[in-house]
């Protein structure tokens, strides 16, 4: 279990991050999203005790720590960094062994050979670590973050350096290795995909702060700002002359969206005629472009099946029900 | 100064031009040939060239029985003059232009180039509207190493005869007997190649024109026939030839004349002083500066980054400037030491200072080949070291200690060359009776035996070009 409490971060006088809260539990995934250099790992750091200077409180279980007392603690964590950290001139087994300094020699080698069995590497025990494709180098390094059988696992963007294919594969693996091992992991990307799909609960940071903290389903469902909303999802924004047509009133502040899964069209009559702009074939699906008739200034983005639809005139269908009003900042 | 920044310049760039763009016969015989020019030191090249266009000298005596005349009939080139000087300076300086003015053109304007011929323009239009122009950063960086290293010369405008602020301040200093007035024409000095280098900075601010993608790629060469291929490969071997070959084949033929005289016991502790300073030195002025870069990667404060900026500015100081400075910061502490503790602990005049000097020079290099060492280091290692409790001494051996031990064995070997050739800074700070190669080459020159200089001369080449070599397969490991 991991509690973040009021955490801010300075960097040489410039504020990083702000009051930033949150906990994970035994099992539980969380991952910290937003967009590159918001500081999300500035927070895996802190946590991991790499970075110094901060304000509030870290427990991991029932242990806080605070700035003061960074090198006291025996924190307890696996980091994977985002480059893996991997060291170029020691082969698997030594790469391994590196994190297990504190054991006697026989103790280590145990080990050694139980994490190798255990992440399938033992063949690749000899080899240098440019030697092994990009999967191979990410058990390498979780290998070697789980050998001193750590509480919390820390992940820095774990899926940035493989290809589309092995990261479906090995985000299945690294989930189901966290379950079973009771870990509270932390994972930090700019990938809403990754988050979505990986995720038990997920932070959005934006403009220093936590903007919101939720089950992954609650945050994509009902997201709290236009940026969540937006960051998370494709949304189309609706403008006035749509909202008046369909009776829902907005303030200065806010703006109306919809979920572009959510937009329809329908060849039934209503007050909502639109003509088509664009469309475009992206192999299941075509990304269809739309506007008010005689108003092409507000867009509307839509996926369709099929472009049947297309060959009658076209009018918007949408339930008031999926239009969230929210707040612009 | 001019005369070697114009002829530098000219040959540095043409030659680089030419190999970056174009295939022609020995191109890549002269990729490499054109660096050779480095392993002869500007005074070695002097004493060679002073030798051969000597009355009695080989090129004298090669047109005298071409044209079948005698000497007081035809008009013959001085090469002791300030010509002759510029002359040979820009032979041995101008791969510094080459070096940079390759990189540049090879690798990082190569999308620029090819944009350009797109455009159907001709050879001659692509070469003044676009390479030159984007080529200038690169030529004036290459050209203020090329005028540093003229400016800050001894070896070559004593022999010549001709007068510097560095002559100027040994002749001050020597002849004068005034350390004062030597220490004042140094600061001009210095001033004046503050002004250069800061010139050099602001002039390449904002215009060193870079491919837009990071995985540069090298230009595409176009294959050169016939008069272009003849012309091509005359401009690169002439320089090749008068920068490299004709010098080592006279100093071949002088070696051989002269061996037998010069090489004895003396000369065999002469050549042990050589090498052991050379290996001393370097070894410690690698060591200092590991512990400089390590020092400012550990703390990451800007205390230790200014610190470490501020001891590399020793490289822009000329020896001559170094040895006034230390003489003149030695003699203070002496009288201190001599006043305060014991006559047996006098610096001035012992391997210390010589050493000392040496570290000021030439620390900057081992720096920034350290620097670039660290570089390819990310600091996530030190994190995952942090991570599984490892100690600052385990990662330092761990770690850093294997990954580095290239970027010391380069830096070692470029600073035992430096500290072989050092002609100024040795002459002035060496013990009493302490003469290295370098001091012992200048010293017959000035009696007069330039064929005889020519034996300590061969070793300080062949010394050089081992340690390229060695430094080379060094770079391929890497």
């Amino acid at each position: 279990m991991v509690n973040v409490n009021n955490l801010s971060i300075k960097f040489n006088e410039t504020q990083i991050l702000e009051d930033i809260s949150f906990s994970v539990k035994n099992g539980e995934i969380v991952t910290l999203l937003g967009q590159s250099g918001c500081g999300k790992t500035s927070i895996l750091r802190t946590i991991a005790g790499l970075q110094r200077e901060h304000e509030g409180n870290i427990c991991i279980g029932d242990v806080c720590v605070s700035s003061k007392d960074v090198y006291k603690q025996d924190r307890e964590v696996g980091y994977i960094f985002q480059d893996y950290a991997l060291f170029p001139h020691l082969d698997v087994e030594e790469n391994i062994s590196f994190a297990l300094d504190k054991l006697s020699s026989k103790d280590r080698n145990k080990r050694v050979n139980e994490l190798l069995e255990q992440f399938d590497i033992t063949i690749h025990r000899k080899k240098q670590i440019h030697q092994l494709s990009g999967g191979q180098q990410q058990r390498v390094a979780i290998a070697r973050a789980m050998a001193n059988k750590p509480k919390i696992l820390l992940l820095d963007e774990p899926f940035a350096n493989l290809d589309s294919q092995l990261r479906y594969k090995t985000k299945m693996w690294l989930k189901n290795l966290i379950k079973k091992y009771d870990l509270s992991a932390i994972l930090v990307t700019h990938d809403k995909k990754e988050a979505l799909s990986i995720s038990d609960k997920i932070g959005i940071i934006h403009n220093k702060k936590l903007l919101q903290f939720d089950t992954t389903k609650e945050i994509y469902n009902n997201p709290k700002k236009f940026y969540i909303a937006n960051f998370l999802s494709d949304i189309n924004i609706l403008d006035v002359e749509v909202l008046k047509k369909i009776n829902i009133n907005t303030n200065k502040d806010e703006v109306a969206t919809i979920k572009v899964e959510l937009t329809k069209l329908t060849n039934k009559e209503n007050s909502l005629k639109l003509q088509l702009i664009d469309s475009s074939f992206c192999g299941d699906y075509y990304e269809v472009l739309v506007s008010l008739e005689n108003n092409n200034k507000n867009m509307i983005h839509l996926n369709l099946l099929d472009l049947s639809i297309l060959e009658k005139e076209i009018y918007l269908d949408i339930e008031a029900r999926n239009i969230k009003v929210l707040k612009k900042s | 100064m001019i005369g070697v920044a114009i002829l530098t310049s000219i040959i540095g760039f043409t030659t680089a031009y030419l190999t970056s763009l174009y295939t022609f016969s020995f191109s890549r015989f002269f990729h490499y040939a054109l660096i050779l020019p480095f392993a002869i030191p500007t005074y070695i090249m002097a004493f060679i060239y002073g030798g051969m266009f000597d009355i009695t000298g080989s090129v004298t005596t090669f047109f005298l029985n071409f044209f079948n005349t005698s000497i007081d009939k035809i008009v013959f080139f001085d090469i002791m003059s300030i010509e002759g000087a510029i002359i040979v300076m820009s032979l041995v300086l101008y791969p510094y232009v080459y070096l940079i003015c390759k990189t540049y053109l090879s690798f990082e304007s190569a999308s620029i180039i090819e944009a350009s011929k797109t455009f159907n323009l001709s050879t001659w239009k692509i070469l003044r509207k676009v390479i030159l122009p984007i080529s200038r950063p690169a030529i004036v960086a290459g050209v203020t190493l090329a005028v540093m290293e003229a400016v800050s010369d001894f070896g070559v405008m004593d022999y010549f005869g001709v007068s510097t602020f560095v002559t100027g301040i040994f002749r001050t200093w020597l002849g004068m007997g005034s350390i004062e007035d030597a220490s004042k024409l140094a600061s001009i000095l210095m001033t004046f190649l503050f002004i250069l280098i800061i010139l050099e900075k602001i002039q390449r601010r904002n215009k060193l024109y870079k491919s837009s993608g990071k995985d540069f790629r090298p230009i595409e060469k176009i294959k050169l026939k016939g008069f272009q291929n003849i012309l091509a490969t005359t401009a690169c071997f002439l320089p090749f030839f008068l920068g490299f070959l004709l010098p080592f084949i006279q100093l071949c033929f002088w070696f051989i004349q002269s061996y037998e005289d010069i090489i004895d016991e003396d000369f065999m502790t002469l050549l042990y002083q050589t090498l052991s300073l050379g290996f001393g030195s370097a070894f410690l002025i690698t060591a200092f500066a590991f512990l400089f870069v390590y020092n400012v990667r550990i703390n990451k404060d800007t205390s230790s980054s200014v610190l470490t900026q501020i001891v590399k500015l020793g490289y822009s100081v000329p020896g001559a400037v170094v040895a006034v400075g230390i003489l003149s910061f030695f003699s203070i502490v002496d009288k201190y030491v001599i006043d305060f503790v014991s006559s047996t602990f006098i610096i001035s005049g012992t391997i210390v200072a010589i050493i000392f000097g040496y570290c000021v020079r030439f620390i900057a290099i081992s720096i920034n080949t350290f620097e670039s060492g660290f570089s390819r280091i990310p600091n996530s290692y030190d994190d995952a070291a942090f991570i599984f409790k490892i100690g600052d001494l385990k990662t330092f051996l761990k770690i850093y200690v294997p990954l580095l031990k290239n970027s010391a064995y380069a830096a070692f070997i470029v600073i035992f060359i430096e500290v072989i050739k050092e002609l100024p800074l040795t002459m002035v700070l060496r013990p009493f009776n302490y003469d290295t190669l370098a001091v012992r080459a200048l010293e017959l020159t000035q009696q007069g035996q330039i064929i005889e200089s020519s034996v300590p001369s061969m070793f300080i080449i062949l010394i050089g070009m081992i340690s390229v070599i060695l430094l080379a397969r060094n770079m391929n490991k890497v």
